[in-house]
């Protein structure tokens, strides 16, 4: 036992003195939950968007049938700051067909995300239509253009189309019309009392890089260097048993990961993510303890030097954090990457690490969710304490 | 002559150095392939799954629907992501059930939700009085998806990950295993050898970029019109231009492992930092600015332009250029002044 904990301290010291192991087991996570969680705790909040409206309108200017003037000023209205909150909208407005040329001009090198064009025999259109006229006037509809492929001419869209859903709310309800199926969204929660939030999907995430990265990065790199550098065989010169040394690395490691899981948890809660952790929380969190260690051992098992060692550890660590879920959730992925996805353990662990914290319910059964990642852990060290070379 | 022979001598090690074959081609590669799919899916599924309680909905293209005899059980179906969203028709509302985790669909969720909204009305002879027409128009006129805009920005990324561990991986091993010092000994000019040195790397990463351009064009099936001149220059500008952000990492680095690290690190928070997978418009202001102090964006910007995807001003486009070749000029200073080959 005391050879164990004399290792134990030697290894996780030297992490505690290594930049690079402090910076990627400690720093690295705590930085990406920042960044991730601001960035997506952000979207919807400050965007603004700029809108060119062209109001081509012609006729019943200045009368209550101006319902192109109406538009115009509701959203004119929406431009306005309110309790030094960015508008969600600013608005440039013009009549004339220059106007409208260089509006889309701007669109389509991104200086303004969407042009509304109010045609010139909108008023007439309306009014003919609002008291059941004949009229030869065709379908004056309002058109807005947009950028393709752009977030915020989307979001510009939106907001005209909320407007313009809005109006014609008000037209039919002063028609009598009375029975118009208006659209409304809810956001679907795992309980009462319990609302969704990126940051608790982000932490858990989190959680299980995490400790998948000190295993990939730590215990990869620490085998293949100690054993390049020929460190390992003047270990086992003294009397140190490999277990000795197998368990001291995985108690170092252990630790870490306490460590990492305790400032992860802290900065997550303080970014408002509310986690139960009930009995199942602990089992999951200790079965991605489990089923990682034996990750470090699997690639050092096949690399031949600490730079192939590098180069496997990378594509696992790749493969593990984008196809299991744990930043994104993968639903729309096509079949041949959800058959991969649905084969690694972190999307596992992942789905039942956030249905135990009450993030939300995992989309795998919870028997897949403990045995999948089981049978990892198990191959994984089976075939370590096969193919494994302590020297070379 | 001296220089030919260090170009063939470096190419030949290029060749043969699978680490460094991996980290330039193999790594984005598979980083495109992993990326293109999940990013790109959601924005373009070609059925979507919907649950739905009460009333039978209007068909559209697209749509497949599932019924459930209750709330809660369409909701568990949302939740557990059996279907993509729910609907549910009662009296004057069409509610429309989101999984709050499925950020980047929810917006297309909703739009088919409204779609959905305005065909019941149709049917019911309610037509509204005010019709939107949308009509896209793009910088080139060409249809284009989600793919278009991010392979130039992984090829940004490429061009950012080749030119920095050109210096911290290639250049600092060489210089800690002692080759540079036992080349010293020879009657090989320094500059014969650094020149060589630049020009491999120049055109490895060039090739390493064309050839993953290829295979995503073959992959994704995306169109582009390239022009190669403006392609070109921006490769190699940028390629130098990075390799001097490696120098400079190289300088203040004990070793190549220090170096390598660092490069790692760096290279980590400029992907989300570089606008390639979600825009810097939805960041918070503090990280807006952090991103557009990084070169990355200014790279993934000219790449779009180059490809014909974004618009960009000529002299922003040639700025560029002028300010990534700066990076030549740090390299060469780190190479005759400051840089310790011992």
């Amino acid at each position: 036992m005391k050879r164990v904990f004399a290792i134990f301290k030697a290894l996780f010291l030297s992490n505690l003195k290594s930049p690079a192991s402090l910076f990627w087991t400690i720093i690295f996570p705590v930085m990406l939950l920042l960044i991730l969680g601001s960035i997506f705790l952000n979207v919807g909040k400050s965007v603004s968007v700029k809108v060119a409206v062209v109001n081509e309108s012609s006729t019943f200017k200045g009368t209550n049938m101006d319902f192109a003037s109406h538009i115009v000023k509701a959203l004119k209205d929406m431009s306005k700051a309110t309790d030094d909150k960015t508008p969600l909208l600013t608005i440039e407005s013009g009549t004339t067909q220059s106007f409208l040329q260089n509006s889309i001009k701007e669109l389509k090198i991104d200086k303004i995300d969407a042009v509304l064009v109010i045609p010139k025999l909108f008023n007439t259109y309306l009014y003919a239509r609002a008291l059941h006229f004949p009229s030869k006037v065709k379908n004056e509809s309002l058109v807005i253009y947009t950028q393709r492929n752009s977030q915020s001419s989307n979001i510009a869209f939106s907001i005209l189309d909320s407007v313009v859903s809005a109006f014609n709310r008000e037209f039919m309800k002063h028609s009598g019309v009375t029975n118009i199926v208006i659209p409304e969204t809810e956001y679907v929660s795992m309980g009462k009392g319990s609302s969704f939030s990126y940051v608790k999907f982000l932490v858990t995430g989190i959680i299980v890089m995490a400790f998948m990265t000190v295993a990939l990065f730590g215990v990869t790199d620490d085998l293949l260097v100690q054993r390049e550098k020929k460190v390992l065989r003047r270990i086992f010169v003294a009397p140190v048993d490999r277990s000795h040394y197998l368990f001291g690395m995985t108690l170092s490691n252990v630790v870490l990961e306490f460590v990492q899981l305790a400032l992860i948890l802290v900065v997550g809660i303080w970014m408002g993510a509310k986690l139960k952790f009930g009995p199942d929380a602990f089992f999951y969190l200790l079965l991605t303890l489990f089923v990682m260690m034996p990750l470090g051992f699997f690639v050092a098992s096949f690399a031949k030097s600490a730079n192939s060692g590098n180069a496997l550890a990378s594509i696992f660590n790749f493969l593990f954090m984008f196809l299991g879920g744990l930043f994104f959730p993968i639903s729309g992925v096509p079949f041949a990457l959800k058959v991969v996805a649905y084969s690694i353990p972190t999307t596992y662990l992942a789905n039942g690490l956030r249905d135990s914290m009450g993030v939300s319910p995992s989309p795998t059964p919870t028997y897949l969710n403990i045995l999948v990642p089981i049978i990892w852990a198990v191959v994984m060290t089976l075939y370590s304490i096969r193919y494994f070379k302590w020297e070379v | 002559m001296k220089f030919w022979t260090n170009l063939w001598a470096l190419t030949l090690n290029a060749l043969r150095d699978k680490t460094s074959t991996f980290f330039n081609f193999i790594f984005p590669l598979i980083i495109l392939i992993i990326f293109g799919y999940v990013f790109s899916g959601t924005y373009s599924q070609s059925t979507v799954k919907i649950a739905f309680v009460g009333p039978k909905l209007p068909e559209i293209e697209g749509v497949n629907y599932e019924e459930f005899q209750n709330l809660s059980d369409l909701k568990k179906a949302i939740l557990t992501q059996k279907d993509d969203f729910g609907l549910s028709l009662s009296g004057k509302t069409l509610r429309i059930y989101l999984n709050p985790s499925n950020m980047q669909s929810n917006d297309y969720y909703i739009s088919i939700g409204k779609r959905i909204s305005k065909k019941i009305n149709e049917a019911n002879g309610i037509v509204s009085m005010i019709n939107v027409k949308r009509t896209e128009v793009s910088f080139s006129g060409k249809k284009f998806n989600y793919l278009n805009n991010l392979i130039p920005g992984i090829l940004a990324l490429s061009i950012f990950s080749v030119g920095i561990f050109s210096m911290t991986a290639g250049l600092a091993h060489l210089r800690d295993k002692k080759v540079m010092k036992k080349l010293w000994t020879t009657p090989i000019s320094r500059w014969h050898f650094y020149g060589a040195f630049i020009f491999e790397k120049v055109i490895e990463t060039y090739i390493s970029i064309l050839a993953l351009f290829g295979i995503a064009v073959m992959i994704f099936g995306v169109y582009y019109t390239v022009d190669w001149f403006e392609f070109t220059i921006l490769v190699l500008s940028a390629t130098f231009g990075m390799m001097g952000i490696g120098m400079i990492i190289l300088l203040f680095s004990p070793n190549a492992k220090v170096a390598s690290e660092i490069s790692s690190a760096i290279y980590t928070v400029m992907m989300f930092f570089s606008g390639v997978y979600f825009p810097i418009k939805i960041m918070p202001p503090v990280l807006q600015r952090v991103a557009y102090s990084l070169p990355l964006v200014y790279i993934t910007d000219a790449m779009k332009y180059a490809t014909n995807i974004a618009p960009m001003s000529r002299i922003r486009f040639y700025f560029i250029i002028a300010i990534m070749f700066v990076g030549f000029v740090l390299v060469l200073m780190g190479f005759s002044k400051v840089f310790k080959s011992e």
